[in-house]
């Protein structure tokens, strides 16, 4: 069996793909409970919400899943006509395990996927000057301690090294004789590191757990530009060239979570998580062409600190099966003025359910679904690419895993 | 709560509810209801267009096909539509390169384009290039009933009750010939553009006319040498011709909007190249110096061009806030020392200061006719000229930066002079901004990306 763990752990990670910016499924448990987990110890999947949460599992547990991530978006522009997002669905995958060493040390590891973007408009949209697509896809992997402190206290850390993809496309307003747009494509991958760090107490029937997630900063150096499409006057002249490359940065927010959790009887326990998301560091996405720097471009973003709030319960309904449910709410980072279809957010409302079912042998599936209902935003004085419209999005989020405890 | 129930089931039947129910909401998507557009006061039942070239759509030197379709007349027509509009008619001509006259070569010629070309100075550049006309084009079409598209390329004020106006050959408008339902061929008189245009009963007008009135003269380089159509309209002339173009197109309470006309600057063919474009090393302004007369010297640098005084005879170098046409050959100006002693710009290519003044004092006097007729008369006023100053420091649509510098990403054609289709476009929304104020409508802007810009070879 231990093969076979670290056969997939090794597997995993090849099989990343992610979207969403920020994004809730990083445990079936979590998902379902409305993303509430930060004041319970529920399964390894506590190494990403609160390291310190190690110490209070009184099992290894190994825990796998997927989710399948189906956002639907509307946009109107102000000149009328809905356009569709094109459907685009896309995966995440979560991996954690723990290992209890002795009565003091619980080891953990933690890979994941918390921020993702992926956004798809169709090539000729009225918006395609700002954007065609955008795709942000990232692997965090995080080796994590915990430390019982006494009875009722642990700590807990970790290291979090982080690698990022992006992609993103455009149509440039430079017009062939016929009519046709340039094109521009970066792509581009780059490295970041950081750190998850956290503290967790038990205090009878209620538990409390503190995490931090440091933010970190992804740089993006030598990515490909690809310029296509291009009039050759324009190439001739020097304007642009056919390739080049460029530098970028991201930079992921930290994230401080407060989680209440209460055993309220033998089958019911209930948390409430408070996180606030240090967002502020986005505060352009900027583009440098080092040989071409007269096209150079800093698009400026402004997002603001966000605030959420979750409830989760998980409720023993027999020996085998858990249900649980959840509802959270998401305030948008984006503010009146920056919003932009890159990334089409509005504050949300995150509904939750979900089921683990217990099989021979310690092992478990996990199933959730969960409905995030972004509520309808109107922008109508957008300062960086004056596009305005309102955006109505829903995300459906469909998953599943398995649970080994050993 | 479903899912409560389906726990109670065998667990296979469980794990497919399940499914089942996800993919059934899965298949909700968002909906945005569109606003329902009402005309507010205005009825755009029978909507006439009245005005010049930048009523037409003309654009790149020539009246097209391409450029009717996307004149800012058609596009307010398609949103009027929205709002219980009615049919727009425009005197379309054939697909092709159309017809008109090339103010940089000064003859008549089908479109302009670009084309790829090595300069003179052996680098990659582009150039323009005139297409050829196609005669059936200039046929007349006057017999096909009202038209709602009333601009006519190079009509000014005063040439919109003209009984000259709609005549063939040298006397008339080749444009308005086309559509005159009376090109005078029996009387010697011809039918008129507001005559005409009462045909159609009109319930809404746009009128925007005023600019050829000056632009002939700029274009003349401010010497009209005898020739009366490149004189600026006197403005006791131009204030009673829009009294009586006004009086008749509001003769029935009919609503409408009135555009004020733009300042000349503020087109690339007076903006392009400028007063001091004259870049010299210290060596070549030594040697310069040693041939010139008294009062004209050179420096290392920039420096204003030599031009002709109109009588010819005298030189002198350009002041600042003087302009330069751009009908100057680029060539000549950058491998053959155009603009130098040597060769001086001809005065006819130039608008000094005199000039550039008489044609802001008069775009000053037009505008405020126009501005207090709209008011009189309780009509919607667009400021264009405050709006096409405001081009100058570009603006973003969509992600699309614009300028209104030319070629790059202007929102002007290649005659310097006439708006692209975006050009046209943001014209439009300028226009149903004002009309939206002006009559409580809430007509939608049109997407300036889906016009087209300047197209690079």
């Amino acid at each position: 069996m231990k093969k076979v763990l670290f056969i997939c752990m090794i597997l995993f990670p090849l099989l990343i793909k992610a979207g969403g910016y920020q994004i809730n499924t990083q445990s079936h448990k979590g998902l379902s409970m409305g993303g509430s987990v930060t004041g319970l110890a529920l399964d390894a999947s506590v190494s990403f919400y609160n390291p310190a949460g190690l110490s209070a599992l009184d099992s290894n547990y190994f825990n796998l899943g997927a989710c399948l991530l189906m956002p639907k978006t509307a946009f109107l522009g102000p000149y009328g006509g809905t356009e569709q997002l094109s459907a685009k669905s896309f995966s995440t995958f979560y991996l954690y395990g723990n290992y209890i060493l002795n009565r003091k040390l619980t080891l953990g590891l933690s890979v994941n996927t918390p921020f993702g973007l992926g956004t798809k408009w169709e090539d000729n949209w009225s918006g395609r000057y700002v954007t065609q697509e955008a795709r942000l896809s990232t692997l965090f992997i995080q080796p994590t301690i915990a430390y019982k402190v006494n009875e009722r206290f642990s700590v807990g850390v970790g290291p979090v090294i982080v690698t990022g993809n992006t992609k993103f496309r455009r149509a440039l307003n430079v017009l062939n004789q016929d009519g046709s747009d340039g094109q521009l494509e970066l792509k581009g991958a780059g490295n970041g590191f950081g750190f998850n760090a956290g503290v967790f107490g038990r205090f009878g029937k209620t538990s409390i757990g503190v995490s931090y997630r440091s933010e970190v900063k992804l740089a993006i150096e030598n990515g490909d530009a690809v310029f296509s499409n291009i009039p050759i006057s324009l190439i001739n002249n020097g304007s642009f060239p056919n390739n080049t490359k460029y530098n970028s940065s991201i930079t992921l927010p930290s994230v401080i979570s407060l989680g209440v959790g209460r055993v309220l009887s033998d089958k019911l326990t209930v948390n409430i998580d408070f996180n606030f998301t240090g967002w502020s560091v986005m505060d352009s996405l900027v583009f440098t062409y080092p040989e071409y720097p007269e096209l150079n471009t800093s698009s400026a973003r402004k997002l603001e600190n966000s605030f959420a709030i979750r409830l989760g319960a998980k409720y023993q309904y027999s020996e085998r099966i858990q249900l649980r449910g959840g509802i959270g709410y998401d305030q948008s980072p984006v503010p009146d003025g920056y919003v932009n279809p890159e990334l089409p957010d509005a504050d949300k409302v995150i509904l939750g359910v979900g089921c683990t079912y217990k099989l021979k042998k310690g092992w478990a599936l996990e199933g959730s679904f969960a409905f995030e209902d972004l509520r309808e935003r109107k922008e109508e004085g957008n300062r960086q690419e004056n596009i305005n419209g309102t955006y109505k999005s829903y995300i459906y989020v469909l998953g599943l895993g398995v649970q080994y405890q050993f | 709560m479903c899912w409560g129930l389906a726990c109670n089931i065998n667990s296979k039947s469980r794990i497919g509810m399940f499914l089942a129910l996800c993919i059934f909401f899965a298949g909700c998507k968002p909906n945005l209801e569109e606003p329902k557009y009402t005309s507010g006061e205005a009825d755009f039942a029978s909507y006439l267009a009245i005005g010049n070239g930048f009523t037409a759509g003309y654009m790149d030197n020539a009246l097209t096909l391409e450029g009717q379709l996307q004149s800012f007349p058609n596009l307010l027509a398609n949103q009027f539509k929205l709002a219980n509009g009615g049919p727009f008619k425009q005197p379309l001509v054939n697909a092709g390169n159309g017809f008109g006259y090339d103010f940089i070569s000064q003859l008549t010629s089908g479109k302009t384009v670009l084309v790829n070309a090595i300069n003179c100075a052996g680098q990659d550049d582009v150039d323009l290039k005139s297409l050829s006309v196609n005669d059936d084009d200039r046929k007349w079409i006057g017999n096909q009933g009202p038209i709602n598209n009333m601009g006519f390329f190079g009509a000014k004020s005063f040439n919109l009750y003209s009984q000259l106006f709609g005549k063939g050959g040298v006397t008339g408008n080749p444009f308005f010939y086309r559509v005159a339902s009376d090109t005078g061929a029996s009387s010697g008189l011809s039918s008129t553009v507001l005559g005409d245009a009462a045909m159609l009963d009109p319930t809404f007008f746009t009128l925007w006319i005023g600019g050829s009135d000056v632009l002939w003269y700029a274009l003349a380089g401010g010497e009209p040498n005898g020739n009366q159509f490149n004189t600026i309209t006197p403005v006791s002339q131009f204030d009673a011709a829009i009294d009586t173009i006004i009086s008749e197109l509001t003769s029935n309470n009919t609503e409408g909007l009135v555009a004020n006309i733009p300042d000349i600057e503020d087109f690339p063919f007076f903006s392009t190249i400028p007063y001091n474009g004259l870049i010299l090393t210290q060596s070549q302004a030594d040697s310069l110096n040693l041939l010139s007369p008294p009062g004209i010297s050179f420096q290392a640098g920039a420096n204003p061009y030599v031009v002709s005084n109109q009588g010819g005879g005298t030189i002198r170098q350009m002041k600042k806030g003087e302009l330069l046409l751009l009908s100057i050959k680029r060539d000549s100006l950058l491998c053959f020392k155009k603009g130098t002693p040597q060769r001086p710009i001809e005065s006819f290519k130039v608008l000094d200061s005199a000039e550039v003044l008489n044609i802001r004092n008069a775009i000053q006097s037009y505008n405020a006719k126009l501005r207090s007729v709209a008011i009189a008369k309780g009509l919607a006023y667009a400021d264009m000229n405050a709006f096409f100053k405001s081009l100058s420091k570009g603006f973003v649509f969509n992600g699309a930066h614009y300028s209104s510098a030319y070629l790059k990403s202007s929102v002007f054609s290649l005659d310097g002079i006439h708006p692209n289709g975006r050009g046209y476009a943001i014209i439009a929304n300028e226009f149903i901004r004002s009309i939206n104020t002006k009559y409580g409508s809430n007509l939608p802007p049109v997407d300036v990306n889906a016009s087209t810009g300047v197209l690079n070879p």
